[in-house]
């Protein structure tokens, strides 16, 4: 029980702060992180986890960005709670904080469009700032795999901001 | 500049600033401490699951014990094949046993008074669930196979385990204003001895209830973390 509690201790909140880069969303956070926890457990009662941390992000990052799917962020700019961030600068004035918080769901709502793996590059090469070769291991594939899902997701997120810029 | 910081500027000056405040704004520190507890609490439920196993197996030994004895009695007296005196021993314990638990669950509803607080379901409802239609099936396929006398009787004790299941998977954990009501049987607060909160993060509330044996009347409910503090208000209201 010693040993869980420290692991808990341990990887809990880096895991946590994966998941809250992603969702932004305390409940949303804790769903993951009590799903994931359940997850490990088993595992690591059974002695199948060599690597806690980078099997932990793995596993957060993919459940994070499968619930961000199922919520496909359908909130209107008028009906998110924008207070609720602490992401602007309240000197910044109104205006440029609606406009920031449109395009935080903006950006999280193309996260959730792409697949996968490109999500979770894209999340853990930007949130997380890890280096190619942690993002590999993290999610035990190649470093080529993680410059293609990389260059494959930033395209994506460029070609909608783009769009929308020139809509604008 | 890192490769991604660039890139970031490329994309626009707004980008990059909202990708560092992404990456700069705190977590919420009480939902973090939730989230640990919690995933810490993963180990308090199987400690409330494994105290279960434990009582279940007393009872099935106490169980088997008697049965054993009493039909062993039989078979000697009566100068019958051990296999019927143990069938019919067995049927009459359980009888005695679902009536009383029956008569128990329904003085206890009656008696529990107004809900303080519901703590949800048994936690493994989905398992007597799956014991319920796993007996009714059962029941159903012997008496599609015969009709005498024999295979009603099995039948009829596997509806009534059936039954036994179905009751119990609807269970749920209540705290009412005459005592605790576990599942299907009531616990009146002035029959509890003493509590505790095991574990480090205090998610199973171990009872101790005042009985002769002292292992017959521990209990372990699991309760939710955040339904913890709660819970320990009642606790300490009516036991102390």
């Amino acid at each position: 029980m010693t040993n869980w509690n420290q692991i808990v201790r341990e990887h809990g909140p880096p895991a946590y702060r994966v998941a809250w880069r992603i969702l932004r969303h305390p409940q949303d956070c804790e769903d993951v992180l009590q799903e994931v926890f359940i997850e490990a457990h088993e595992l690591f009662v059974r002695g199948e986890i060599s690597h806690p941390r980078t099997f932990m992000n793995r596993l957060v990052t993919f459940r994070a960005i499968d619930l961000l799917r199922k919520r496909r962020i359908t909130d209107s700019i008028d009906n998110s709670p924008i207070q609720d961030s602490s992401l602007w600068d309240p000197a910044a004035g109104p205006e440029a904080t609606v406009i920031n918080h449109e395009e935080t769901l903006r950006l999280r709502s193309i996260v959730a469009d792409l697949p996968p793996r490109q999500a979770a590059v894209f999340c853990l090469v930007h949130f997380e700032e890890l280096s190619h070769d942690e993002i590999a291991s993290t999610l035990e594939i190649t470093n080529g795999a993680v410059a293609m899902a990389l260059h494959k997701a930033r395209a994506k997120l460029r070609e909608v901001f783009d769009a929308l810029r020139e809509s604008d | 500049m890192t490769e991604h910081k660039k890139w970031e500027n490329e994309m626009s000056s707004e980008f990059s600033a909202m990708m560092d405040g992404f990456r700069s704004e705190p977590m919420p520190e009480d939902s973090l401490q939730r989230s640990l507890q919690a995933a810490e609490a993963i180990v308090m439920t199987k400690t409330a699951h494994r105290r279960g196993m434990v009582n279940a197996a007393i009872v099935a030994a106490v169980m088997y014990t008697l049965v054993g004895a009493v039909s062993l009695a039989i078979s000697k007296l009566f100068h019958i094949s051990m296999i019927f005196a143990v069938g019919g021993t067995f049927g009459v314990v359980w009888a005695v046993t679902f009536s009383a638990f029956l008569v128990s669950m329904l003085m206890g509803r009656t008696r529990a008074g107004y809900l303080l607080l519901d703590c949800g379901p048994h936690p493994s409802r989905k398992m007597f669930l799956t014991m319920s239609v796993f007996l009714c099936m059962s029941a159903i396929c012997s008496l599609v196979a015969s009709t005498d006398a024999f295979a009603i009787l099995i039948s009829l004790f596997l509806f009534t385990f059936a039954s036994f299941f179905m009751i119990t998977s609807t269970g749920r954990l209540r705290f009412c204003e005459n005592g605790v009501w576990q599942y299907w049987s009531l616990l009146r607060w002035s029959k509890i001895e003493s509590y505790r909160w095991e574990g480090t993060t205090d998610a199973t509330l171990m009872l101790q209830a005042k009985t002769w044996f002292a292992f017959m009347g521990r209990g372990s409910l699991p309760v939710a973390i955040e339904q913890k503090d709660d819970v320990d208000a009642l606790m300490q209201q009516h036991v102390g």
